[in-house]
């Protein structure tokens, strides 16, 4: 094993490198490098290590993602995401770095693509029409001229691989009702027969590539995180006792703590936070309902102080992200903040001390937006102190988003590289 | 030696039909109907014959003038003999990735909809079966039949392109492609106005419906739009989003041809529509200064670009 690229500690440098993909003859890999721009760019570098070159670098697609190489070696299949929500099935060629747009889909962008073994073909997986939620498996030919639909079926299809030798093409799907790994014969870019089951019950695993050998190698995402309600000594800080109540992340009590909400996933879907919906419980009659708001992302939630809304930061079905309220009875999602700048994961947020206003913070300010007018202000406010940059939360723990919260003043934790928790008087 | 000619052939053809910066590579066409310089050139000579009106004064590029984004500068489309149509003649820019067709969205392939102006009394008000012996008697084309006039005719449109504007090349990484106003109007269509909602992607729409509420009138819709083809309630009022490409140099706007120019267009989105009990919900009021109304239109003059038809 050798290290490719190396740019120091998160903290020297907040770039990185993502997905890569090592060309056929294992001398070169492409992959995606988050820049000092602040957006992905695509890299090469020798398998040997050594410099990096760039191959393509356009802000407007911020986000570049390499799956495959052409087998002659001299192109590369990179999904694109642009700023305007639309992903693109692109190649690239591996000298020049020339990009030719191939075939653009909307934000919900395949989560895998590959060549076939005689470079003819592209399979990639897409939702089966506009509108849909359950994928289906396409065939795009490499010079554009033609496509067509390789697997239709109601259930979730995804993940395809070709096979080495080419007349097949593998798949994660959950028709049967579990996750198997599946297979359907191609000829000339169009199904060759019915989808086979090469093997089943496999659980919440990502398909990944296939060796020289033959053999897959995939993914597998083992045991689910589990809310868990106890009782805590408050001087020693020892869990005294807990209990299951169900399964997901982000838990949240409510003000009066008589409920407890968190989000959880939803439907056949393996990984992402698309999958996510949110888990109500009454914490006095145990009773739960599942809420599933008009929303891609859900990456956090947090109570009215009425009990009656919770602030979802995330991205709504058409991609834009920012600060949702959603009904707890009804599910009904409203826009708080909506912003095509914003990250997919949304903007970092909590009411105000009435439920009037919520206040969260974009490019390193914080604002007050007023749910009735939705005027907004800069909210100013003085360094606490600085966090001590060595801390490091427990494995799988995530940082807290709102770290005190008592009526008159919020207090965010701003920055990356070297945070700083902010306490804002929002009078 | 036939089968290498024939080799050659496609080869050429692949190149022939490279598309304009901005738009894919792969231009969608049925299985039934692929792509063909053959087919698109008799489309082609179909697309400007009068003889397919009912008293041979129009051809499809009548309204579809290429002049003019292949559109026309009417409100409203003009058919045989004055009549007036009710809605504006839809401008058929790069119409090949489209996913339905007319404003209600009616058509569902350009197979379909290429014939039914012919016959619709509104507009050239001729049966396609006169059509097709009128055409056969002219001697200018190989025995039509139905399904060939269909295929050529939407082949031809499939060619119509327009792409390679100073969007596209900001997009494509040319950061000086775009004036600083331009850029400034790029920040609103994305952001504030919230134009970007609807008019996304290559070509601009999400070819879906949206009621904004430009058919409401004296407390009624004029025009059911969507609603006439689905009879959903939600549908009624609503009507395809339009691409953006090349509008600035095709006014009037909106199905109706309503709004004259682009200011009345941006005003009435400004206002949040018209209201009407089916709104879109993406309809607000946005509070637009007139700064940043001028810098949205003059981003949408940057979505003129360089307009290609045929193989």
């Amino acid at each position: 094993m050798r290290r490719i690229t190396q740019k120091g500690s998160r903290y020297a440098s907040k770039e990185f490198a993502y997905f890569s993909t090592i060309s056929p003859d294992g001398a070169t890999i492409a992959y995606a490098w988050y820049n000092k721009d602040g957006f992905y760019e695509l890299r090469a570098s020798s398998s040997a290590g050594g410099s990096s070159r760039v191959l393509f670098s356009n802000e407007e697609a911020g986000f570049v993602q390499p799956t495959a190489w052409s087998p002659d070696g001299k192109q590369i299949l990179t999904l694109l995401f642009r700023k305007d929500n639309v992903s693109q099935i692109t190649v690239v060629n591996a000298e020049s770095g020339g990009i030719r747009v191939l075939k653009s889909l909307n934000w919900v962008y395949p989560k895998k693509m590959d060549f076939s073994p005689d470079g003819r073909w592209i399979v990639y997986d897409s939702f089966a029409r506009d509108g849909a939620s359950d994928r289906d498996l396409f065939v795009l030919s490499a010079d554009s001229s033609q496509e067509h639909r390789i697997v239709e079926s109601p259930a979730e299809d995804s993940f395809p691989i070709w096979s080495r030798e080419g007349s097949r093409i593998y798949f994660a799907s959950d028709r049967g009702g579990v996750m198997g790994l599946w297979a359907v014969a191609v000829a000339d870019g169009r199904p060759a027969g019915e989808p086979q089951l090469v093997r089943g019950g496999l659980g919440r695993f990502l398909p990944m590539g296939i060796t020289a050998a033959g053999e897959l190698y995939y993914c597998l995402r083992e045991g689910s995180p589990e809310i868990r309600v106890g009782f805590i000594d408050r001087d020693t800080r020892e869990v005294l006792g807990s209990g299951r109540v169900g399964e997901g992340v982000g838990p949240q009590w409510s003000s009066d703590g008589a409920h407890l909400a968190w989000l959880t996933r939803r439907g056949a879907e393996n990984f992402g936070e698309e999958s996510r919906a949110i888990v109500v419980r009454s914490m006095v009659d145990r009773s739960q309902q599942v809420l599933t708001p008009k929303m891609a992302v859900i990456s956090r939630i947090r109570w009215s102080p009425d009990g009656q809304w919770l602030l979802a930061s995330g991205s709504d079905d058409k991609a834009r992200g920012g600060l949702y309220r959603v009904d707890v009875r009804s599910g009904r999602t409203i826009p708080v903040v909506q912003d095509a700048e914003a990250p997919f994961r949304g903007y970092e947020g909590e009411w105000s001390d009435d439920g009037s206003a919520v206040v969260y913070q974009r490019g390193g300010k914080v604002y007050q937006r007023s749910l009735e007018s939705a005027e907004e202000r800069e909210v100013t406010g003085q360094v606490l102190r600085d966090c001590d940059p060595d801390v490091r939360l427990p494995d799988g723990a995530e940082p807290p988003a709102s770290l005190h919260r008592d009526g008159r003043t919020v207090a965010f934790t701003l920055g990356r590289t070297r945070p700083e928790i902010w306490v804002l008087d929002l009078e | 030696m036939r089968c290498f000619a024939l080799l050659l052939c496609t080869a050429a053809f692949a190149d022939e039909r490279k598309v304009p910066l901005g738009l894919d590579a792969y231009i969608p066409a049925p299985e039934s109907n692929p792509l063909s310089p053959e087919k698109a050139a008799l489309g082609r000579a179909l697309f400007f014959d009068t003889t397919l009106s009912r008293d041979r004064t129009f051809a499809c590029a009548t309204c579809h003038d290429p002049a003019r984004a292949f559109t026309d500068d009417k409100p409203v489309s003009k058919g045989v003999s004055g009549r007036t149509g009710t809605r504006r003649t839809p401008a058929i820019l790069n119409r090949a990735y489209g996913k339905s067709f007319f404003w209600d969205g009616s058509a569902t392939a350009l197979e379909e909809q290429v014939l039914k102006p012919i016959s619709n009394p509104l507009e050239m008000d001729l049966a396609v079966e006169d059509a097709l012996s009128r055409l056969n008697e002219t001697g200018r084309y190989p025995a039509l039949d139905q399904a060939t006039l269909a295929a050529s005719l939407a082949t031809y449109v499939r060619t119509i392109l327009s792409g390679d504007s100073p969007y596209d090349r900001y997009v494509a990484g040319d950061r000086s492609a775009l004036t600083t106003e331009q850029l400034a109007g790029l920040r609103l269509f994305r952001g504030k106005a919230g134009c970007g909602s609807c008019h996304v992607g290559p070509n601009l729409t999400d070819e879906r419906f949206h009621n904004t509420g430009t058919g409401w009138r004296d407390g009624r819709f004029t025009d059911q739009g969507r609603f006439a083809v689905t009879g959903l309630e939600e549908d009624r009022g609503a009507f395809k989003t339009p691409t953006l490409r090349d509008a600035a140099r095709h006014p009037p706007y909106m199905h109706d041809g309503s709004l004259a120019t682009i200011d009345d267009v941006i005003r009435h989105y400004d206002e949040g529509g018209k209201p009407n009990p089916f709104l879109d919900p993406e309809m607000r009021r946005l509070n637009l200064t007139s700064e940043e109304k001028s810098a949205l239109v003059e981003f949408l003059g940057a979505l003129n670009g360089t307009i290609r038809e045929g193989l």
